[in-house]
């Protein structure tokens, strides 16, 4: 997401036009990573309140969507398939049939664990008249994506500032009106079916040509360009000022919870403290995910889990010899 | 609406209080504007048109124009654009008034905060000018996105109390840190309750600040930044 507006903010600034085909494939990328998103989110969201069999569930449709991206760029979350100008990797013809089979079922158990959900008296307790953001509020803090959609603020950057694929296929703005954390998860499970029918039109219409542009001249600094991607938690802004020494001279950029979390204490106003937890965990946030790491060593196959304390001792030592 | 046509209706409005209007590439226009205008401005784009707040992007421009930029940026949804509001600032005279406060736009909050701790810019009539990313122990007068801060700066500790806010009288304070479920990362979130009902709160976040902004405009090039860029997370 944020290197998709990062990229695209550089090409505008440097007149840069990137190739159809690679739009497309972007689009794509970025349309499987709102359906693991969305389905990620689910499950934290029913885990928050109890309901271990939705988390369960919605993990274990997400999975096989994590080895297509896998598939497709080589890693299961930061894909790293964007380049200024492009992308790195093809989605080959030969792997529409596979894309379709996992999509396929993905729809299929995604509508049957929505009918579950719908249905269900104690998520509706939880969830429902909950957490309430008034529609105003939403447009007076700027709020982004389902969080905003939530509270019938229809914006979706896919539509207001197409970018990518996106103004070539058609995308729906997934809006709902009771301003409760209902409403927040019935945009997310909506915008996941339709993301899958998105992938599948980008399918159907991609064009064949280049993956990344030509490149001949230096970007010429002192150029600015900026641009907006739909992140699953909702808008993510780049601003780029280009610079000398091929790098930019400012970049800045914005994550959708920024602007969110701004919008909590109006949710949590009012509700009791059982419901602060979910109320939170409403709008997706993402405080940062640097916690753990693993690596493998790819000759010997042997892998190492740092964990937390790990990186902290190892931070400290490293800080401690400057 | 156009770009064009929005120039046009823009610069006769404000007149010469908008020093110049430009339209680099398709979907954006820049009005540079002077200093008192700034507040006029972002009102009329935010609750007259419509625009939806989304950054303030602070730039140190020293060394090409002698002064800092202060960018807000709004989206105009219905005309596809989007629309920044600059205002250059002299190194010597560093201070901006508050959309926040003065032009009414909730939305900036944070976004101000972020410049002010970043760049050293002052706000005026700011309704919380508190720090926002720097830590509390952060030394005053230290602003790691200038461009003299080194990326590799490491300031020596100070000692300061955290500037919390009161709760509201007779109301309890129940800590929301890193020991709670769904927010274990380093940020401080108190909520002001009365029994069991919420009548407040206060957040304290940042803590984990990487400075990834800093690394990526005095480190990497172009082609490396989208790698590091996707590690922000917060998709």
């Amino acid at each position: 997401m944020h290197s998709t507006g990062y990229c695209q903010a550089v090409e505008k600034a440097g007149g840069i036009e990137v190739p159809r085909r690679a739009r497309y494939i972007r689009t794509i990328v970025l349309e499987l990573e709102r359906i693991q998103s969305h389905l990620l989110w689910l499950g934290i969201a029913a885990h928050i309140i109890g309901f271990d069999t939705v988390l369960m569930q919605a993990w274990r449709i997400r999975e096989p969507v994590m080895w297509l991206c896998e598939k497709i760029t080589g890693n299961r979350k930061l894909y790293g398939i964007n380049v200024v100008g492009g992308v790195r990797r093809d989605i080959p013809k030969a792997m529409h049939p596979e894309l379709m089979e996992v999509l396929g079922r993905i729809e299929r158990e995604t509508k049957a664990v929505l009918d579950a959900v719908v249905t269900d008296t104690t998520l509706l307790a939880r969830l429902a008249n909950v957490g309430i953001l008034p529609n105003k509020d939403a447009s007076a803090y700027s709020l982004l994506g389902p969080t905003a959609r939530g509270s019938g603020v229809a914006i979706d950057i896919r539509v207001d500032h197409p970018y990518a694929a996106y103004g070539e296929v058609e995308t729906n703005v997934m809006v709902e009106t009771s301003e409760d954390i209902w409403a927040r998860t019935v945009v997310r499970i909506k915008e996941t079916l339709d993301s899958i029918r998105i992938i599948r039109d980008c399918l159907a219409m991609m064009p064949g040509g280049p993956l990344q542009a030509k490149i001949t001249e230096p970007i010429p600094p002192g150029r600015i360009g900026q641009s907006s991607v739909e992140a699953p938690r909702g808008e993510t802004h780049h601003y780029v000022i280009t610079g000398e020494d091929n790098r930019p001279y400012r970049w800045k950029a914005r994550a959708p919870t920024f602007q969110n979390l701004q919008g909590v204490p109006i949710m949590v106003l009012g509700e009791t403290i059982a419901d602060v937890p979910i109320a939170l965990g409403s709008i997706d946030p993402c405080f940062s995910c640097t916690e753990r790491l693993e690596t493998v060593d790819v000759r010997s196959g042997e892998v190492k889990v740092y964990t937390k304390a790990d990186l902290f001792r190892l931070c400290k030592e490293r800080w401690s010899k400057r | 609406m156009t770009a064009r046509e929005l120039i046009v209706q823009m610069t006769s409005r404000f007149g010469p209080r908008i020093r110049s209007a430009d339209n680099p590439v398709p979907d954006m226009v820049i009005f540079t504007v002077e200093r008192d205008a700034v507040v006029e401005v972002a009102r009329h784009i935010f609750h007259e048109r419509s625009g939806r707040f989304v950054i303030t992007a602070g730039t140190d421009y020293r060394d090409a124009n002698g002064g800092y930029l202060v960018d807000h940026v709004f989206s105009l949804a219905a005309d596809h654009l989007f629309v920044t509001v600059r205002t250059p600032l002299a190194e010597d005279d560093l201070w901006i008034e508050s959309i926040t406060g003065s032009a009414d736009i909730p939305a900036a909050n944070w976004a101000e905060r972020e410049v002010q701790d970043l760049l050293g810019v002052r706000l005026r009539n700011h309704p919380d000018p508190r720090r926002l990313v720097l830590a509390d122990d952060w030394p005053e007068g230290l602003h790691p996105l200038r461009r003299d801060f080194p990326w590799n700066g490491n300031p020596p500790a100070a000692e300061a109390a955290p500037p919390l806010k009161e709760p509201p009288p007779g109301a309890t304070v129940v800590p929301i840190g890193p020991f709670f479920p769904v927010l274990e990362e380093p940020s401080y979130w108190r909520i002001f309750v009365e029994g069991e009902r919420v009548v407040g709160g206060d957040y304290r976040g940042f803590y984990n600040h990487r400075g990834v902004e800093k690394i990526a405009d005095s480190q990497l090039n172009y082609n490396q930044v989208p790698f590091l860029a996707e590690r922000i997370c917060g998709i």
